[in-house]
């Protein structure tokens, strides 16, 4: 080392570069190295708090509950005041990337509001390309304003209000993003004039993904979506999604779930990753959401199968019960991550002759069962009858989901959700009696909720998850 | 081909889309079509050539991309940008291979973010920040001192005013 300070000689736009990569906190903890360091991060445009960063968990463990929730918040407090103080700094300035992360939160904000409303509100007002928010309230709701739907700058967004008790329903007033490419909603309730307004108001937008929200309403269409990701999703009527323009498809399909989705004009889909997914053990005879899942998926060069829980398999097979001709089909990959695969071999079988150009087939499963050897002997089995495709054991790379935890905490989401939406959906069906109307509004859909009770199906999916812990 | 010289007198023949990595010579090459010869007066051949080296791996690899989505889809729409669910797994053998390139000393880091800034070339200039931002992540500002050889030149009580300004940052 030749002891010259090369960083330091650097312009400031550059420093500005580097510290735009930092959390806040660590770009702030930089004015303390030299004279030329001092003010250096006031002029950078991105902002990122994670309140992790600001908490150690050691605190927890160290000291008795009735101190840890002081101490806690007073965490919270002190997180709250450095916020508002960086924003009051940053008045006037360009605010290109907010960030934020905030769970563990223990305080509740129901006289003053939110204060991640009032951040956003702040926010907006600066013209960023992007705010990303994660924040789990312990009991109020943030009430997402309005204005984060009519910010002309946002490029891109991600609203995740993880609210258990009763979650958010998104109905902003308008919607006019024109910049808009790419938004992450999660968590919340979405209802189809909602759907509409987003997807009239957004005329850029490529990218949409939902992760554990409730979907009441009966199709998403538009002619500009590129990638499309329904992630642990509930809904009670089937959905038709129809995206002439749809490149990538995400989506889970859950053992539990009435209502499937019904995919149709979708010839550019390059790639789909479908997941079937066990969450509550009782009787699903009645529902088929899965069988018409592959219909309009047959242009896609790429497709990705995860397989979790043992009802897992019967709906794979259920599906592919129909499947279609995978004229394009290249590459399968198949994720299992408890061994109900060997259970569907001869329709994985079936969907290899359906797909004459296939070259590839990739497994991955978790570690403990890379060993299943059994099943790895059939799988080649399957493949050896054809001349172009080979097997591969992939390890690690290229999974859809990075671990089991990952798993279940998506499956866990989807449990409260499918609860709340039973009640909502009940609730609405006792007001349109009361009514006397024809209970219409979106909800469709048979006596779906006389077949699966809430409490029973919770006791399920705690005992499955503690014999995963198991495994 | 275009033929780009270095500030000590190198030259470098390379295909225009190579070059074209850069947003100024993009805009040299927009403004005057027959351009052929471009002087770079701050970039030595050392670093001239790291920086080649990385602008001709990203355009063969995304010339690879548009040649297999070709195949994949019938669409002559043009529309370049893929979603990036589709990127992942071709990205990942770049991502790797970026990982190694830029696993460089410091002041070779410090000229490839001056040159980067200077040519405009915003994927190398994420790469090198982002570099440097890792190494400055996770250390107490006494490490990073010692490790980019800065200077304090605060007395001790200048630089205590500026810790107790935002204490929740040295915490």
């Amino acid at each position: 080392m030749r002891g010259i300070d090369g960083i330091s000689a650097l312009p400031d736009s550059v420093l500005e570069h580097i510290l735009s990569s930092l959390p806040t906190k660590k770009a702030v903890g930089t004015s303390a190295l030299s004279k030329r360091w001092k003010n250096v991060w006031a002029s950078v445009p991105v902002l990122e708090f994670d309140f992790a960063d600001f908490w150690s968990e050691d605190t927890f463990s160290r000291t008795k509950y009735s101190t840890y929730v002081n101490e806690h918040s007073e965490c919270h407090e002190n997180f709250v005041r450095l916020i508002d103080a960086v924003l009051a700094s940053r008045q006037g300035q360009q605010i290109d990337r907010f960030t934020l992360v905030w769970k563990y939160q223990v305080k509740s904000y129901h006289y003053h509001g939110h204060p991640v409303r009032r951040w956003i509100k702040l926010v907006l007002r600066q013209s960023p390309r992007v705010l990303s928010i994660y924040v789990k309230p312990s009991d109020t709701d943030v009430e997402v304003p309005g204005i984060a739907f009519t910010c002309s700058s946002l490029e891109e967004m991600k609203l995740q209000v993880d609210q258990e008790e009763w979650p958010e329903v998104l109905e902003p007033k308008l919607v006019n993003l024109p910049s808009l490419k790419r938004l992450n909603l999660g968590y919340f309730t979405i209802k189809a004039d909602f759907m509409s307004k987003l997807l009239l108001g957004c005329p850029k937008l490529e990218e949409l993904e939902l992760y554990a929200c409730g979907l009441n309403l009966s199709q998403i269409s538009c002619s500009n979506l590129k990638s499309l990701v329904l992630d642990g999703c509930c809904n009670f009527a089937e959905i038709r999604v129809s995206i002439p323009s749809l490149q990538y498809l995400k989506v889970t399909i859950m053992s539990s779930q009435t209502a499937g989705f019904v995919f149709e004009n979708m010839p550019l889909l390059v790639k789909a990753s479908v997941c079937f997914l066990t969450d509550v053990e009782f009787e699903r005879a009645f529902y088929n959401s899965e069988a018409k899942i592959l219909n309009g998926l047959s242009s896609v060069t790429n497709l990705d199968v995860v397989l979790h829980g043992s009802e897992a398999a019967g709906m794979l097979k259920h599906a592919l019960k129909n499947c279609p001709y995978f004229e394009n089909l290249k590459a399968v990959h198949f994720e299992n991550f408890d061994g109900c695969l060997i259970y569907c071999l001869d329709m994985i079988d079936r969907l290899v002759w359906h797909s004459p150009i296939l070259e590839k087939l990739t497994f991955y499963c978790c570690k403990d069962l890379c060993d299943e050897i059994e099943l790895l002997e059939m799988l080649r089995e399957v493949v050896s009858e054809h001349e172009n495709c080979q097997l591969v054991e992939s390890k690690q790379q290229g999974h859809i989901y990075e671990s089991l935890d990952e798993l279940k905490k998506l499956l866990l989401r989807y449990m409260l959700r499918f609860e709340k939406m039973m009640m909502e959906v009940t609730a609405a069906e006792v007001d349109a009696e009361a009514e006397e109307e024809d209970g219409g509004g979106g909800v469709g859909g048979e006596a779906w909720w006389e077949e699966g009770e809430a409490g029973e199906g919770e006791e399920g999916l705690a005992e499955e998850e503690e014999g995963d812990v198991e495994q | 081909m275009i033929t780009l010289t270095s500030s000590d007198g190198v030259q470098f023949d390379v295909r225009e889309a190579v070059a074209k990595e850069s947003q100024i010579i993009r805009d040299m090459i927009q403004d005057d079509c027959v351009i052929t010869n471009i002087p770079l007066a701050n970039v030595n051949h050392k670093i001239l050539s790291i920086v080649l080296e990385y602008c001709q791996m990203h355009v063969d690899k995304t010339e690879m991309e548009v040649n297999a989505s070709k195949h994949q889809t019938t669409t002559g729409e043009g529309s370049s940008s893929v979603p990036v669910a589709l990127k992942v797994s071709s990205n990942k053998n770049l991502n790797d291979w970026d990982k190694e390139f830029i696993n460089v000393d410091l002041d070779t880091l410090y000229d490839l973010i001056l040159a980067a800034n200077y040519l405009n070339i915003s994927g190398l200039l994420n790469l090198t920040t982002q570099a440097a931002a890792d190494i400055i992540k996770g250390k107490t500002t006494e490490e990073i001192r010692a490790t980019f050889n800065i200077k304090n030149d605060f007395t001790p009580e200048e630089e205590a005013a500026i810790r107790k300004e935002n204490p929740w940052a040295f915490e």
